[in-house]
């Protein structure tokens, strides 16, 4: 099935999850409606609830998910849903108000009877881990603090509205609405049971070890590992993986990081860190030999896809070229010789990553390099400021068109540089874009 | 480009919600 397809095939079964509550509620005989607006706030409650449910899905990292979507659209779509999901869990008690000015009574989460708290409980839940999400960073909250926050909410929220549902007791009085429930928090515990167990006890039995810790600028280290008892497993140039250094997968200190090295090397694994001041800053201290557990490969790119092959316009900024060395690597030992246009920008000479790689490279492909320094020490042979329009439009050849365009670094460097390959007349499908921090 | 792609999904999901709700809600108020 072609990618489209299973695309679309994913999104409707997520849509069938998420509403099945209320169509079992249209199919088998319920208790008599009560009237329009009460039973309506029912439903937006139910169908917020399963939404909320199914947000776990997304961040689950799913290789089959990963494989046909471009993850970072997916956690934007779980970003815009999460918050979707809250508005309709909140709506709910509110026009149970308005309806019935009675329920005043309910909203007392200290007088109000169980079933209301219960109910309570699990709406706080929810909007304070939509708050903690959207404001993870105002907050200065720890990644993995607000992680484990996460997880914990994500507990209530699974267990508190049910309870709430199962003491209303109205349309949970019948078998359909009970085994509707049943299904759906089995899909929660499902999808608990293996990302917190099942996929930490298989990354265990594939461990690595740091063969050799690469100092490539004052800053920016490259890690290669080595498969520990196993053969390795095959990726694509330019995926992902989240790693833990030293401690046990069942944690939840992972980090994901690009692949740097290529593609056709099996027995070797290499990720290009920078420091950025939190789990990064530690890469540098880092002896070699140290256990390494690796989940992944992630991510949908692939360099042979039809569209590819009359060449490629690399545009990275910093780190983002991560990614960009993986490809080159890749290309290099498939003696790849595809054109590649690409344009590097960086601070100054001192913080050109790869730069004796990407020299050698440069001899074994069809590769075309312009550096482009922010504060260059030595004007000459560089191109100053940042990757322009008038530089692009002044290197790229004629057939700019037909070539393909992958953009990896900071959010204001990939905006730039969307609107300069608009202007260009590049289209849209001709573009991957790849954040250097996760959505 | 932005970020519409990814709005339009959860906007036609959010919209098929809404519609399966009203849906529900009417089936039951017996119109």
């Amino acid at each position: 099935m072609k990618k489209k397809n299973l695309r679309l095939l994913v999104w409707a079964i997520y849509l069938l999850i998420i509403l099945l509550p209320l169509i079992v509620m249209m199919v088998f005989p319920m208790p008599k409606g009560r009237d329009f607006w009460r039973d309506f706030s029912v439903g937006l409650g139910f169908v917020g609830l399963a939404m909320a449910g199914m947000q776990f899905i997304p961040t689950a990292r799913l290789r089959f998910l990963s494989d046909i979507f471009d993850m970072d659209h997916v956690y934007k779509v779980h970003h815009y849903l999460s918050v979707v999901s809250v508005l309709l869990v909140a709506v709910h008690p509110i026009i149970l108000l308005v309806n019935n000015p009675y329920v005043i009574n309910f909203f007392n989460p200290f007088t109000a009877p169980w079933r209301a708290q219960a109910g309570w409980i699990g709406l706080g839940s929810l909007l304070l881990i939509a708050i903690t999400s959207v404001l993870r960073t105002d907050l200065k909250l720890d990644y993995n603090a607000w992680h484990g926050i996460h997880d914990l909410l994500a507990a209530a929220i699974a267990v508190f509205p049910l309870i709430h549902i199962s003491k209303v007791n109205y349309y949970a009085s019948t078998a359909a609405v009970k085994w509707v429930w049943a299904f759906e928090v089995l899909i929660w515990v499902g999808m608990t049971v293996y990302v917190r167990i099942l996929k930490p006890i298989f990354l265990l039995k594939r461990p690595f070890t740091i063969k050799e810790i690469i100092e490539e600028t004052w800053d920016t280290w490259t890690i290669v590992l080595k498969p520990k008892g196993h053969a390795g497993f095959d990726f694509n140039a330019s995926q992902v993986a989240w790693i833990n250094i030293n401690s046990s997968p069942f944690t939840l200190h992972k980090n994901p990081f690009s692949i740097s090295g290529s593609a056709h090397r099996k027995d070797e694994l290499r990720f290009s860190i920078k420091n950025l001041g939190d789990f990064t800053s530690s890469i540098g201290k880092l002896k070699g030999g140290e256990t390494v557990y690796v989940d992944g490969p992630y991510g949908s790119f692939n360099l042979n896809e039809p569209n590819m092959q009359n060449g490629f316009v690399f545009l990275a900024g910093g780190i983002g070229s991560a990614p960009i060395m993986s490809m080159l690597h890749t290309m290099a030992d498939a003696k790849d010789q595809r054109p590649v246009y690409f344009f590097y920008g960086c601070y100054d000479e001192e913080n050109i990553i790869f730069k004796k790689d990407l020299e050698e490279l440069r001899k074994k492909l069809d590769l075309k390099l312009f550096y482009v320094l922010e504060k260059p020490k030595s004007p000459q042979n560089i191109y100053q400021g940042f990757i322009s329009y008038d530089l692009l439009n002044e290197k790229l050849p004629e057939n700019r068109k037909e070539l393909f365009y992958y953009i990896c670094g900071p959010l204001p460097m990939i905006d730039a540089m969307e609107s300069h390959l608009i202007k260009l007349g590049i289209p849209d499908y001709k573009v991957n874009k790849e954040k250097y921090k996760m959505a | 480009m932005g970020n519409k792609k990814e709005l339009t999904v959860a906007g036609l999901m959010t919209a098929a919600a809404l519609v399966i709700t009203i849906l529900f809600a009417w089936l039951q108020a017996g119109f």
